[in-house]
């Protein structure tokens, strides 16, 4: 069941020429959250145990006070940050996790959600918290600190899972990786070749990343990075793992 | 590197020397039906891949004896081999070093740059468990260090009794030899194998200066 995200953002005029770059990214890391929260919410309808309904319930609502925490830091620096999670890019990441859902494959939910959308959360928000101004760059850096700390317990269940049948656990990542991971490669290109994302508020903001010390081409490494150490860390053998991020679209 | 394989014979870790071969490498990793990267963006995404096996080597002697081995790519971008990187290429020589170890490897030598970076500093490199280090240049210094005793033996010379002249022993090789056997001789004398100034005009260059002996008591 879809709920309706609805975060109210008072309008206040631009304050400073950075503004409008902190709003795309915010924007971005915005409909991330709540996606995120959708889709720990749909999660909780596959969990058999309340425990982890409960637990699910709960990441999803943290996932939301994130989304919250980015709008306010949108307001401090005069920006009306929106949020699109039917942009067409989130939306393709979203079908593949109710595709699991429909499934009713929890580790598939898991390896979606926290190895591949939080790979890409944690090393872009960490990136853009070393060089935004303030709280905003205070706030980016410590949701990224909380997004990494929430993967530790999901990777101590897909260990689990691996030890039980190695091969078939890789395929499956395999699978999914060629699924999500398609997807989230053509969104940290460095051009938007597939048109305008849908989430930028005019054009694409990745020419001016660079007004502000980042680059399209620095967050994607680091997510691409923080995602081939994930993959280590389940176990999964480095050469193969590079073959797969050597294949995805550039 | 995730995962660990058993019964490893060696290891080797190394790093592209341009980016050509870079390239190459990505090439192969990619498939023949992909199209090749732009340089552009091999230069942005390879400085963010974390060390790990490329590829696994098998390798045979005459006599039938075989040797299981992964080659370990530290991915040290080849436009960032000088001092201002030393550090970040440590750290990456390091976690291609844990590579090694946690797959299981008896043996590991470092190769290019890796060896030129932790070369006497061993100290640099993760705790080893039962895992051996070595570069080419101690391959090197173990050749010379047992041709020096075969030929002293076939030469009936008591190595106990000789005196060594070591020509080139400020190099990695030469002070590796002289290391080795100046506790096994009566007397070691060292010498640079160039006077500094012939880096610049090397026509005139004069045979070194005898600059030490050291004696055995």
């Amino acid at each position: 069941m879809e709920s309706l995200i609805n975060v109210n953002c008072s309008t206040i005029e631009c304050a400073s020429p950075a503004a409008p770059i902190w709003q795309d990214i915010l924007a971005q890391a915005m409909t991330g959250e709540l996606i995120a929260a959708m889709n720990y919410t749909s999660l909780s309808e596959i969990c058999d145990d309340p425990e982890e309904v409960a637990d699910a319930l709960e990441h999803a609502e943290i996932e939301r006070g994130h989304a919250t925490r980015f709008a306010a830091e949108g307001r401090k620096i005069g920006v009306d940050v929106t949020n699109n999670v039917e942009a067409k890019h989130w939306t393709r990441l979203r079908e593949a996790f109710l595709r699991c859902v429909r499934e009713r494959d929890f580790i598939a939910c898991l390896i979606v959600q926290e190895i591949m959308l939080e790979s890409f959360a944690v090393a872009s928000y960490a990136r853009v918290g070393r060089v935004a101004p303030g709280s905003l760059g205070v706030t980016f850096a410590a949701i990224a600190a909380e997004e990494e700390d929430h993967v530790d317990h999901a990777m101590s269940i897909l260990r689990a899972e691996r030890a039980l049948d190695a091969e078939r656990f890789d395929e499956k990542v395999y699978r999914l990786h060629l699924e999500v991971m398609t997807t989230l490669a053509k969104m940290l290109a460095k051009e938007c070749k597939d048109g305008h994302c849908e989430v930028c508020h005019a054009t694409c903001v990745k020419p001016a990343l660079f007004d502000v010390s980042l680059s399209a081409a620095e967050l994607r490494g680091a997510s691409l990075q923080q995602y081939l150490k994930t993959l280590d860390m389940l176990g999964i053998p480095g050469e193969v793992t590079l073959t797969w991020v050597a294949q995805l679209p550039i | 590197m995730g995962g660990s394989v058993a019964n490893l014979d060696f290891a080797l870790i190394g790093h592209q020397e341009s980016w050509r071969a870079a390239a190459d490498v990505l090439a192969v990793l990619r498939g023949r039906e992909r199209t090749r990267l732009p340089d552009d963006e091999i230069r942005d995404i390879l400085p963010w891949i974390p060390p790990r096996a490329i590829c696994h080597v098998e390798v045979g002697s005459i006599d039938g004896a075989k040797a299981r081995g992964v080659y370990i790519d530290s991915f040290i971008p080849p436009d960032r081999l000088e001092a201002a990187y030393v550090h970040e290429n440590i750290a990456r020589v390091r976690a291609a070093a844990d590579c090694a170890i946690n797959a299981g490897a008896k043996i590991v030598s470092l190769g290019g740059f890796s060896s030129i970076l932790i070369e006497g500093n061993f100290d640099q490199l993760p705790e080893r468990k039962d895992t051996v280090f070595t570069t080419g240049n101690t391959l090197t210094v173990g050749f010379i260090v047992q041709g020096i005793k075969k030929m002293c033996m076939l030469e009936g010379r008591d190595l106990r009794k000789s005196t060594l002249l070591v020509v080139g022993a400020t190099g990695d090789v030469g002070s590796g030899c002289a290391r080795c056997l100046a506790p096994q001789v009566k007397a070691c004398c060292s010498t640079p194998a160039t006077k500094p100034d012939c880096a610049n005009s090397p026509t005139n260059c004069k045979p070194p200066e005898l600059k030490y002996r050291s004696q055995l008591i």
